[in-house]
């Protein structure tokens, strides 16, 4: 989103629904900034920077985590939390970040399209 | 776009079902824990932050389901669920279960022997090097839609003239007495074969060497290659066997090599000499004497085949009938006549394909594809009939079709689990027909396997297996479907209404015009059935018709040397006629034998021969053979010549309707001319028979 563009804020977020496609882009990157994560923290973690927007059941959170492990862009292992609790910690891959990368780019692109579209039309 | 990781991924998930599950409940009860802590950590009682929990994220076993959808391949699971209730409910309908699948076993059976036999004889190739490029060069008589034999003049103008082939290269197969010092002589098979299939087989002997050039030539010291087998059988592995020496009839022959295990060509041999060529004008009849040859590098059949049309034949062929009947007798004016009708032609085939008979390539496979879509059509009765039983079945289990219906099973998914429960009992026939094939081939290869080509390969086929899964889908669709459709016609109406509509699916019109079919072709069919049985069983239940234990038969014959059909064959056919005159004169000094008599074969398995009748045709294109032969005869105003002796006829009780001796112009021109070019020296000695 553009930094120019003013974000409208209320009290109460209203929920929002994950875009078709981007849940795996945000597991993606949240991964690649954060490094290895379990699926709770992944959720966290998307929940905190939207704001509380986007809030991620468990229905929804594995299978993509799933389908993101089995087209091999991130990898799972059991492991043990601060708290020293058992989870399953994901990471992305090489094969991830190029997809990340790749991904990226063709949103920031579309953003700018679909801005320049609103801009001309306002 | 599914990658083809992930498709093994989810493979995997789905064979690792029970494991997975594990990993999932655990993970999702980690998730569970992780966010009670939090919120405990916020000041919620546990109680309280376990619901909590579950409020915000979701129950776990809803995603698991949506988890088990995505870690594994969906389909599977419901085909593989589809296939134990097919499986349960073919336990509990036995009756069903025998009676169907007795009767698809028996119709697939009959569509896979047929198959697979046909796929065994047309589509083998020779387990040689590039064994699919070597071929078979045939003299073709387009008219008659038959193979001649070839002239030794082709033969060498397509050695000197053709490129698009190469080791080009001949061969016929005799029957000679194999003598050995120290066993009693046994005939054998043997090709004379020229040298170039040794180069065109790329097979090198397993001791000394092949047959060389030099070989073939007038004068060559007579030598012999020697297969495996006998090596094994008759020299008992002697390492020292070359240079050594065995006698095939009266001809003594020196051992030269011998050929390694599995070596057989040109077809089932193992005894080799070599041809030679100049000693006739040519081959034997096919399949025992052909031409070969190896497609050059880069040659197709087709460019074979269009540069041997334009090479052609050495000169137009004068005849296209050969004398065996009368081998002494010269082709008469009609004889000539008839020949220059003919378009004769030499063509170029693959190797296996010359000996499957006298067909044209894409004739025979089209013949081939009609008998296949035919024996499909057998499955049709007894699918109809399981057809009948699963409707029935089907009216009983509307009220579980509707059950499942109301609990949101489409139309298609209930049609598709009756379509998944035939399928596994089409299934278990395809495999029990299977099963049945590779017995009967073996059988077959124990009983005849040794006479058989040496590429003819009696296992089954990734294409049998493949034509026995699709008749078995067949079968599945053909008894399955249309029940199945009629029985869900008014699923969804009942359902509805909460009520079984058992009784509203009485057997309508399509059922009543399925049954009336079937009554009706098992009445049509019958006759011929009944014809066809007693036709097979007549002779075992009514015997012969005549005292056959009173008689006894041998089988007389003679080295031949030399090709027959000419000079040489003429003399061989003398010397046999002598032969056989003598020892019918001691035979009938032996005390307890009444009467003695020859024949060129005993009645009953009379051989097929082609033959013109002048003025008439045959049922099938001029051939005519045992019953039809005598009718003609009985309707022909000129007189018809067998290849028996007087005395056969009247020993068997059979009184002759006309007999005198042929007159001289009988003879030069007769109306009955066989055109089989069958040379067997019975017929040949038959050139005295009466009429």
């Amino acid at each position: 989103m553009p930094a120019d563009e003013p974000r409208k804020k209320t009290e109460h977020p209203a929920k929002t629904e994950v875009l078709r496609g981007t849940l795996d882009l945000m597991v993606l990157q949240t991964l690649a900034s954060l490094g290895a994560l379990h699926g709770y923290a992944i959720a966290g973690r998307i929940e905190q920077v939207s704001s509380g927007s986007i809030l991620l059941n468990m229905g929804s959170l594995y299978p993509g985590l799933m389908r993101l492990e089995q087209r091999g862009l991130i990898r799972a292992e059991w492991g043990v939390t601060e708290n020293n609790r058992k989870a399953r910690f994901y990471s992305i891959t090489r094969a991830g970040r190029r997809q990340l990368e790749t991904e990226k780019r063709e949103w920031e692109n579309m953003v700018g399209i679909m801005y320049e579209l609103f801009r001309q039309e306002t | 776009m599914t990658s083809l990781r992930e498709w093994i991924r989810r493979l995997w998930g789905a064979l690792t079902r029970r494991r997975a599950d594990r990993d999932l409940e655990d993970e999702l009860a980690s998730h569970l824990e992780l966010a009670e802590a939090d919120l405990r950590r916020q000041g919620y009682a546990p109680r309280e932050a376990a619901r909590l929990a579950r409020v915000r994220f979701g129950g776990p076993a809803r995603a698991i389901e949506d988890l088990r959808a995505q870690r594994g391949l969906p389909w599977i699971d419901t085909w593989w669920l589809d296939v134990k209730l097919g499986l349960r409910m073919l336990r509990k309908s036995w009756g069903l279960t025998l009676v169907g699948g007795l009767g698809m076993t028996a119709a697939i059976s009959i569509g896979v022997v047929v198959f697979a036999f046909s796929d065994m004889l047309l589509e083998s190739t020779l387990p040689l090097d590039e064994g699919d490029r070597v071929v078979a060069i045939q003299t073709w008589d387009a008219t008659a839609q038959r193979r001649l034999p070839t002239r030794i003049a082709d033969y060498e103008r397509w050695r000197a003239s053709l490129r698009q082939v190469v080791d080009v290269g001949a061969f016929e197969t005799s029957e000679r007495n194999l003598i050995l010092d120290d066993a009693a002589a046994e005939p054998v098979e043997v090709a004379e074969i020229t040298a170039s299939a040794f180069e065109l087989a790329r097979i090198p002997p397993r001791l000394g060497r092949p047959l060389i050039e030099a070989d073939e030539r007038a004068g060559a010291e007579p030598v012999v290659v020697i297969g495996h087998g006998v090596w094994q059988s008759r020299f008992d592995s002697d390492p020292e066997i070359v240079g050594k020496t065995l006698r095939l009839g009266a001809s003594v022959h020196t051992i030269v090599g011998v050929m390694p295990d599995g070596f057989a060509f040109p077809v089932n041999h193992g005894l080799w000499i070599p041809l030679r060529t100049h000693r006739s004008d040519e081959l034997r009849a096919p399949p025992t004497g052909s031409v070969f040859a190896r497609l050059a590098p880069g040659a197709s059949l087709e460019g074979a085949g269009a540069e041997l049309e334009t090479i052609g034949l050495a000169a137009p062929p004068t005849s296209s009938v050969q004398p065996a009947v009368q081998p002494a007798v010269q082709p008469s004016e009609s004889t000539a006549d008839s020949a220059a009708e003919h378009q004769i032609h030499p063509r170029v085939v693959p190797y296996t394909f010359g000996f499957t008979g006298d067909f044209e390539g894409p004739q025979v496979r089209w013949v081939l594809r009609i008998v296949l879509v035919l024996i499909t059509l057998l499955l049709v009765p007894p699918c109809a009939n399981v057809a009948i039983l699963v409707y029935a079945r089907a009216v009983m289990r509307q009220e579980e079709f509707a059950t499942r219906f109301a609990l949101g099973a489409s139309r298609a998914r209930v049609v598709g689990q009756m379509f998944v429960e035939l399928l596994v009992l089409a299934g278990a026939a395809a495999c029990l027909a299977l099963l049945a094939t590779r017995t009967l081939f073996r059988f077959f290869e124990s009983w005849q396997g040794e006479e058989m080509p040496f590429w003819i390969d009696f296992g089954l086929t990734a294409e049998t297996v493949l034509f026995a899964v699709g008749l078995a889908t067949l079968a599945a669709a053909i008894a399955s479907l249309i029940p199945a459709l009629q029985a869900t016609r008014r699923l969804s109406r009942s359902a509805l209404l909460g009520t079984s509509s058992r009784g509203s699916l009485g057997l309508g019109g399509l059922w009543t015009v399925l049954v009336v079919g079937q009554v009706a072709l098992s009445l049509a069919v019958m006759p011929s059935a009944v014809e066809l049985a007693w036709g097979t069983l007549r002779t075992g239940v009514l015997g012969p018709g005549f005292a056959a234990k009173q008689f006894s038969s041998a089988r007389v014959e003679i080295d031949e040397p030399t090709a027959p059909g000419h000079e040489r064959g003429a003399a061989a056919a003398t010397r046999f006629g002598a032969i056989r005159d003598e020892l019918v004169l001691r035979l009938q000094g032996v005390p307890g034998i009444s009467a003695v008599a020859w024949a060129a074969s005993v009645p009953g398995d009379e051989p097929w021969i082609h033959v013109e009748v002048e003025g008439r045709t045959g049922p099938e294109d001029g051939i005519f053979a045992g019953r039809e032969l005598i009718q003609v005869a009985e309707s022909s105003p000129r007189p018809l010549r067998g290849p028996a002796g007087l005395a056969m006829i009247t020993p068997a009780g059979a009184a002759l309707r006309r007999a005198r001796s042929p007159p001289p112009r009988a003879r030069r021109r007769s109306p009955l001319r066989d055109s089989s070019a069958s040379r067997s020296p019975g017929l040949q000695g038959s050139s005295a028979a009466p009429e």
